[in-house]
């Protein structure tokens, strides 16, 4: 999540990336703005050998996104400008339909996983559960994303600990057959599936202390939600705007 | 029979689900506005004291009462409303997505207005110092930011009664000498669990020492850390 970088230009100052840049828009115009996107790319038909090229742009760009040092040049809000225009347009390079069953579903697949990366260098967590709430998503959605945000997050700090422990006292160092013994591999193995199982019930007994901080502070089983409406103007404004464009976009068939 | 004391605690038992006992016959009365230090070797019985004070561990045996409301489970909405728990580790206390989120949690359970709940919290968040961090995620936030975040999130409910575990616990010193500073301005009853000596003698008049889920001293707190012999049978020193 921590995608926020300026790149040293020349001359002295400071030009924001392509995430900076989308960081600074309106929290619902890019909330809306990733929803069209995953309209476009799921409503996206069978592409062509010329399309492919291009979705491999846009992994390019997504990768220098994410790795500013590698590719300075595409990170700057051009790059997302590409993106956006390349996925826009893919539904204008359609090829063989019946004959590229494979190939739609490979673009699709790697697509999503680019357009997820993105998603989260652009937009932290809690202004994407905000935006949300502008747009008046019953909250107890709400709540169960941001519970289940946290608890994946405790669970990924737990595992990188635990991996770590277990990695500096000789454990699993790849899965190399070659590097070690039957014996010692099936050991590795084994002792992986004890912490995939000391992982599960420490991140029980998180949930349960949690669960607890929750009741201390007045929660029941239905807490209340907690989330207030963050509308503006400029909000409300992009919801329109955005609204009429799938609308317009559907109506003549782009 | 609890009128008129913060806690009471009379014959009290305690243990977890998996039948292990932890607190054995625990007796002890605070009077409003008491200031207690809770010391006590690892597995004492301190956290396990403070789930039953909350009753999120009912207790076995003996009698109890919290804030003038005997501890059975009819009455446990009502003792949350004027207890205050912050836990030893803030990454079991902080869950919602951004630290207002979480700050305003307990007011809005309150019955708070969302006006009325960010003020509080912001309120609180100022007074403990971190209220440029309103907007952020809790778990990227440093241990001593989080600590702080799960002070003020208990502090806007504005308890009568303090339970703080381990609070300077893991702390760098200039966090601790701050956490021990906010401590000291907090009003109410205040049971500070603890294995940080020097801030139960600032912090405290009274000290009980648990072990093995038993009161094994209870006294000024001058008299019982200054008895080194006492300490060292507790496993303190």
């Amino acid at each position: 999540m921590s995608g926020h970088h300026t790149l040293p230009v020349p001359g002295g100052g400071r030009r924001d990336s392509g995430a900076e840049v989308l960081n600074r828009a309106p929290d619902v115009l890019l909330l809306l703005f990733f929803f069209f996107e995953v309209a476009l790319i799921s409503s996206t038909p069978l592409p062509g050998w010329g399309s492919l090229a291009g979705y491999t742009l846009i992994v390019v760009v997504l990768i220098a996104l994410t790795r500013p040092r590698l590719m300075a040049l595409f990170t700057q809000w051009l790059g997302v400008g590409v993106f956006v225009a390349l996925v826009s347009v893919s539904r204008l390079l359609v090829g063989d339909v019946a004959s590229r069953q494979w190939q739609a579903f490979l673009v699709r697949a790697v697509l999503s996983a680019a357009f997820v990366v993105l998603w989260g260098v652009a937009m932290p967590f809690p202004r994407f559960v905000r935006a949300l709430s502008t747009l008046k998503v019953p909250s107890i959605f709400l709540d169960v994303m941001a519970l289940t945000y946290s608890y994946l997050s405790v669970l990924m700090q737990t595992a990188d600990r635990t991996l770590a422990s277990y990695r500096l006292r000789g454990g699993f160092s790849g899965w190399g057959i070659r590097q070690r013994s039957l014996g010692e591999w099936w050991r590795s193995v084994t002792a992986l599936g004890g912490v995939a199982g000391s992982l599960f019930l420490r991140s029980l007994e998180q949930s349960d202390r949690t669960y607890h901080a929750m009741l201390c502070r007045g929660g029941t089983d239905l807490s209340v939600t907690v989330r207030k409406s963050h509308s503006d103007a400029c909000g409300w404004a992009a919801v329109l705007l955005l609204a009429t464009a799938t609308i317009a976009a559907r109506f003549w068939g782009i | 029979m609890t009128e008129a004391k913060a806690i009471m605690l009379e014959n009290v038992s305690a243990g977890y689900r998996d039948g292990r006992p932890v607190l054995r016959g625990l007796s002890f009365v605070l009077e409003p506005g008491e200031r207690v230090a809770l010391i006590g070797p690892t597995g004492a019985g301190k956290s396990t004291l403070f789930s039953v004070l909350t009753g999120l561990l009912p207790v076995e045996a003996g009698r109890a009462g919290v804030a003038g409301l005997a501890l059975e489970r009819a009455n446990y909405r009502a003792i949350r409303r004027k207890v205050g728990l912050v836990f030893q580790d803030p990454d079991d206390q902080l869950f919602m997505p951004t630290v207002l989120d979480d700050v305003t949690f307990g007011p809005l359970n309150q019955g708070a207005t969302d006006a009325q709940a960010e003020r509080l919290a912001r309120d609180a968040l100022q007074r403990l110092g971190v209220a440029g961090l309103a907007d952020r995620f809790p778990r990227h936030l440093s241990y001593g930011e989080r600590k702080r975040v799960a002070m003020a999130a208990v502090l806007c409910q504005g308890p009568e009664i303090w339970l703080l575990d381990e609070p300077t616990a893991n702390l760098d010193p200039r966090h601790r000498r701050l956490l021990i500073d906010l401590v000291a301005d907090l009003q109410g009853t205040l049971i500070l669990a603890t294995h940080d000596l020097d801030a139960a003698a600032r912090l405290c008049r009274r000290v009980i020492i648990l072990n093995e889920g038993r009161v094994v001293a209870d006294g000024p707190a001058a008299e019982i850390l200054g008895d080194e012999d006492l300490l060292d049978r507790a496993g303190l020193r």
